[in-house]
Formats: structure tokens, sequence, C-alpha cells
């Protein structure tokens, strides 16, 4: 089957063109060695189906992040049968940057110019006849998001794939430029050798601009002799010092200058009378605080409703099980072992579902990027720029894929500090938690005591990046450089969509081990003594000394030990070794005020679930990094609850 | 001049970008190159700056702004 790649930048829309094509037939999996999101469909063509790859966007092919990494590395190496490279129809110059990147790598592909319809609505028009023949390709006119050109599109692809076009030996763009007369030479030099011949365009563009990944693979194919001889042409003064991107800029502005005209508008801009309110000086803190406040009211309120209905539905499934199974280890082992766990995980996806829903509205509209803005200020005090504050936000949905949007940002220090914010930021996992025991041990006063809590755990968040920043990393960050994109309406399909596959990403990295973990915990509370003889009370009873001072008793202890495995399962295992009806009203009961405050806190921060752990080794890609993070975390939250626990026995 | 210090409103040009290749390599990449011209939409003296290029709002933190010097156009 035919391996069709759509490149692009961005917020240039290329996601839509990618589902328009692919329907809901597509996959979301892992880049192999990396954990960069790897989006894959089936679409058909005329008569033949191909496989499309989404490749992460990228402004250009000299990569910064571990995502555009991907990107370059899947065109250079892997079989592209096509390349469609999506344009922002409204930002030509900028679009182009990329494409004439693209024509280096002589690979067959179709450019398909975006957004046709807000093109239309901001009165620019693009020649798109020219630019084919500036080009010397095909050139689409449409909009992934109306459905225009796409059959156009599909058609064109379809005779390129079928007739099997060679790629042109000549680039369209020549110019009497220095850089150019450079790029020409190497490429003689790297002619000379076969595994270079197919892209020797592309690596002497990338040579001129002193690309270190690719000067390794010419350094080792043709040895460091002819490489000086390279090195000797890319280092010939050239009268005006021109960057090869300013070149390439240039040569993008040329087109745009030919083929683009812009229309007068009559109006401003929807986007710049948003902005004029959304950023306003004196708005923009309140309405970003009101909005998140609404996303937490939203997923609590209905994602509440829901589990209350689930909640009844598993309370009738125990009720079943417990009248047709007579033997009593096997009826525990079903209602506590598979129905609790198999409810702790089902409990969890309402919210996960619709905090990424909402999330994904802030994303989509654009609303996201100008959070960036508003925070930069404050996320400078902690070493870090407005765009780390995506990723965090993104923690209090789930520390998972918090960790995983932090590879967004440039600078390798950048991404490391954010990634130790993160652990910090109670996910809905803990939410979850504090609202469930919250609410026994608090009554009615509970909303307080778990804003009070979500408090602290954010505060420790941003003491351990401000700490940690400037102790271990001498660097001071580069700062955001980050476009605003318009604003537009959010595609429903589209939200629902991602939703989707954030929750059955979920499923499958921590939903199955919670469920696991919570068969385990329950055999492990049974044997080898039976029901509260198992081998994890002896754990419990070996670590509780420990735990005294905090004034935890055995349960709990253990509850800790469980909850490093996914802390949504605290509630499960203090159910199964309390061994109450009602783990509520036991809690209510037995916990003291002080008590449940300090665990509920100790439990926010003591450690990163293993789920997260994982993650942040395979991004860091260091056991120190992750060591440092988890012992650091158990000793903040015991200093911390160590400390409240002796401030509330002082005024208690 | 740099651009942290153009008022809201004006348009300036991109002489250079003072900093290592990471930095320039961002900034170019968003199409701000030598010669480019740069519009400021938002500067509040404080906090990042807002411009505009070839139709698209970038932000650029504070830092990121003062490192480039521009003139008037």
């Amino acid at each position: 089957m035919h391996n069709v790649a759509i490149v692009g930048q961005p917020n240039s829309g290329k996601s839509t063109v990618f589902n328009i094509l692919t329907g809901l037939n597509q996959t979301v999996g892992n880049w192999p060695g990396v954990t960069v999101e790897k989006k894959e469909g089936r679409a058909k063509l005329l008569s033949s189906e191909v496989n499309v790859i989404d490749l992460p966007g990228v402004y250009g092919l000299t990569p910064l992040t571990p995502d555009e990494a991907v990107t370059r590395s899947y065109l250079m190496n892997e079989r592209v049968d096509l390349v469609i490279n999506v344009l922002d129809g409204t930002a030509m110059e900028r679009s182009l940057f990329l494409s004439i990147q693209l024509l280096f790598m002589k690979l067959p592909a179709i450019f398909f110019v975006n957004m046709s319809d807000v093109v239309r609505s901001k009165n620019i028009s693009i020649n798109t006849e020219r630019l084919s023949e500036l080009l010397g390709e095909r050139v689409i006119f449409g909009s992934g998001r109306t459905g225009e050109g796409i059959e156009e599109l599909k058609t064109e692809a379809e005779k390129i794939l079928v007739s099997g076009v060679t790629p042109r030996e000549r680039l369209n763009i020549e110019t009497e430029s220095a850089v150019f007369r450079k790029i020409n030479s190497i490429s003689g030099i790297l002619d000379t050798e076969k595994s270079l011949a197919r892209l020797q365009s592309f690596y002497s563009l990338k040579l001129v601009e002193e690309d270190e990944e690719v000067e390794r693979i010419v350094r080792k194919a043709l040895g460091d002799k002819r490489m000086s001889a390279i090195r000797d042409i890319i280092s010939q003064p050239d009268g005006k010092k021109l960057e090869a991107a300013g070149w390439l800029y240039s040569i993008s502005r040329g087109i745009g200058g030919e083929v683009v005209v812009k229309g007068r508008l009559s109006h401003i801009s929807v986007t710049e009378q948003l902005d004029n309110i959304l950023l306003s000086r004196f708005l923009s803190l309140p309405i970003f605080f009101a909005s998140f406040f609404l996303i937490f009211l939203i997923t609590f309120s209905i994602g509440g409703r829901i589990n209350a209905l689930l909640e009844i539905l598993l309370h009738y499934a125990s009720v079943l099980v417990q009248k047709t199974v007579s033997l009593k280890f096997l009826s525990d082992f079903l209602t506590t072992g598979i129905i609790g766990g198999v409810g702790s995980v089902l409990t969890l996806i309402p919210y996960i579902f619709i905090m990424f829903f909402l999330l994904q509205i802030l994303e989509d509209t654009g609303y996201m990027a100008r959070i960036a803005f508003v925070m930069d200020r404050y996320m400078h005090k902690l070493g870090l720029h407005g765009k780390s504050f995506i990723p965090v936000i993104m923690g209090f949905g789930c520390s998972v894929p918090a960790v995983l949007a932090a590879r967004t940002l440039e600078t390798r220090s950048d991404r490391l500090k954010t990634i130790l914010l993160i652990p910090f930021i109670p996910c809905s996992s803990r939410l979850t938690v504090i609202i469930l025991l919250g609410g026994a041990v608090f009554g009615s006063s509970a909303p307080l005591f778990i804003f009070i809590l979500f408090m602290i755990s954010i505060a420790a968040a941003a003491l351990s990046g401000a700490v940690f920043g400037k102790l271990f990393f001498r660097e001071k960050s580069e700062g955001l450089i980050m476009e605003l994109p318009d604003y537009k309406a959010p595609n429903l399909k589209h939200l629902l969509l991602n939703s989707y596959f954030k929750v059955e990403d979920f499923l499958k990295k921590a939903g199955t081990l919670i469920f696991i973990i919570s068969v385990i915990v329950f055999i492990a509370s049974y044997f080898p003594l039976g029901n509260r003889g198992g081998a994890i009370d002896y754990a419990g009873h070996f670590l509780s000394p420990l735990f005294r001072p905090l004034g935890f008793d055995v349960e709990m202890t253990v509850s800790l030990i469980t909850g490093f495995f996914a802390k949504e399962s605290v509630v499960s295992t203090l159910s199964v070794l309390y061994g109450a009806e009602s783990l509520p009203s036991y809690i209510s009961n037995h916990w003291s005020m002080e008590t449940g405050f300090v665990f509920l806190l100790f439990m926010m921060i003591y450690i990163p679930c293993i789920a997260t752990a994982v993650v942040i080794k395979q991004e860091t890609k260091s056991w120190k990094f992750l060591s440092g993070l988890v012992i650091y975390s158990i000793i903040l939250a015991y200093g911390i609850s160590f400390l409240l626990r002796s401030l509330l026995s002082i005024f208690i | 001049m740099t651009l942290s210090e153009i008022a809201a409103g004006k348009s300036v040009k991109l002489l250079e970008v003072c900093g290592g290749k990471g930095i320039c390599s961002r900034i170019n990449r968003m199409g701000m190159t030598t010669d480019s011209l740069i519009k400021v939409v938002r500067n509040d003296g404080k906090g990042p700056v807002i411009v505009e290029q070839d139709g698209c709002r970038i932000v650029l933190g504070r830092g990121v702004a003062s490192r480039m010097n521009v003139s008037y156009a």
C-alpha cells in the first residue's frame, strides 16, 4: 500500500485535512522509541486505498523539538510515495518557508492551500496557477473544514501514485545568490556517494545551515577529508552575510508577493476584537481564572452525575454476584477485586473525557495560546515562560499527557523544568480521591478544605519549580515565541474524536494497570492468612512506624503504597482493607479532621503515579532525573505533612 | 533600539537578533528574518509583546523582544 505523508506547519489546519481524508478510519499510536503521537489512517481515493500519516506540525525542516525531529526523520528515512503539504492560505509567505525546503527533498508532492473559506472572508486572493508554475508542482486550493478541493486532492493523489511520477531533477528555484551557489557546489560533492544521492539537494541546503545531524550523516558517508572540503565551501565569505533561513524566506516572500493579493478589509477582524477583550490589561487574568473555574465546575458536576449512575450499576452488579456466587472467597474476589477494580477505572473515565473535551475546546478555539501570553510574566518567576503553562494546565486532567505535552517546548532545559512541576499539579484522579474522602472527613465544610488542599499542592509545584529551576538549571529560559492562531469555532466531531482518543490512551496506559493493582491488592490482602492477615498487611505494619508521626494507621500506609501505582487506588485499597460497607461513613466515624487533612495532603504530593513515572523516564531519558524527583516528592510531602500535623496539634 | 521598546501600532524592520543559534532559528522560522517588517500590536511596557508578521499574530517574551534590534521602516 502506498504511503502518503501529510506535512504542514502548526495551525495550518493539517489535522482537518487528515480527518476528512481518513474519517474515523484512523489509529493513534507512538512512534518507535519516542513518545510522540503517531496518527495514521486509511483513506480511500478513487479506486485505491492508501495509508495516510499525519506528521507532527513543523515550521521548517530544522527540528528543535522531539516532535519536529520525528517529521524530518520520517521524510528522510522512510518510504514516502507522496507528500501532501498543507499550507495556511492566510499566511502564505510563512507556509512557503516549509514548502520550499520540501522541494529540496525532491519527493513527489501536492501542495494543498488550505482554509479557502477563511482566505475569502479575509478578502485575500491567491493565484494558484501561478504558484503551481513557480513551484513546479500541483497546487490545489480548498478547505479541510468545508471539504472544498478534497475530491480534487484525492484525484491528483491517485494520478501521481498510479503513474509513479519520477521526481524532477532540477529545482525550479534558481537564483544568483551566494547561498544557492554554495548549495550547488556541495551537491556536486555529495553526488559521488550513492547513499547521499537521493537527498543531495536537501543535505546540501542543511549543510549550509550548519545542521549538526546532517553533518554527522554526511561525515560518516564521505569521511573527514571530503567533509573538510565541504566545510571550506560553507565558510567561504560571500560578501553580505545572509543566513540560509533568510535566503529561504526571501524566496518565500518573492513567491508570496507574486501570487497573493491582500484586499482591503472593511472591518476589524474578529480575532483583533476578541484579543482586545480577552487579552486586555485588566480583564485577561479574571477571564482566564473564570474559564478555568468553569472547566472544573462542568467536569465535576457532569462527571459526578454520570458517576452516580455508574455506581448504581456497579452496586447492582455486586448484589447480583453476592446472590449467585455462594463461595465466600470467590464472591469477595468478584465484588471487591474485579467489580471494585473495574469500577475505579470506570469512574475516572467521565472526568477524563469531559476534562479533555473542554481543554480541547480551549486549544481548538485558539484560546490556549493566549493563556501562554497571559501567564508568561508569572511563569518567568519560576524560570519558565508562558508556553510551559500549557502542559501544566493539561496536568489538571492527567499527568501523563501533560508530561508528553512538554515536548512542544523548544529547549531541553525548558522541557525538564516543566516536567518537574507536573507531578505536583493535582490531576483529576487525585481530585476524585480528595472529593470522595474529603467529603467524608470535612462534611459541610469540604469545599473549603478541598480548595485549601488544592492551593497547597499548586504552591508546592510553584516552590519546586522556583527552587530547582535556580539550583539545577543554570541556563535561563530563552523565552516565549509562539503563534497566536486566529480564533475559530471548534468542530464538534474533532473534539469528540480527540477526547475519545485521549480516553482510549488512558485506558491502555493506566486503566489496565489500575485494574491489575486492585486485583493484586485484593489477593495480597487475603493471602497467606485470610482476611486481614495478607502479605500487604505485613508491608503495612513494616512501614507503619514511619508514618505514625503523621497519624496514619496501617490501612492508610498500605493505601499509600498502592497509590504509587495509581492514585485512584488509594480509595479502593482503603475500602478493601477497612472492609466497610460504606467507606465514607466509616471514615467520617474513624478519622479525625486533622488526620484526614494531612493524609489527603500527603497523598496529593508524595509521588508521581507509576504511569507518570514511566513517561517521565521516557521523555527525559534519565533515571537520575526520575529518581531524584521521586525522592524529592516523598521528602517534600513528608515535610509539609509533618509541619502541618505539628501546627494543627498545637492549635487544636 | 530593540523591539521591546517599540510602541503598539508602529512597524519596524528587523536588523539582527542578538543571541545563539537556537533563539535565532526560533525567531527566523516564524518569518522574522533580517530586513523583514514587523508590526507591534501590543506592548504594555512589561510582560510579553504581540507582533504581526505576514498576517499572523506572534507573541514574544519580553526577553526575546529585547534581543531583536530593529529600526523604523
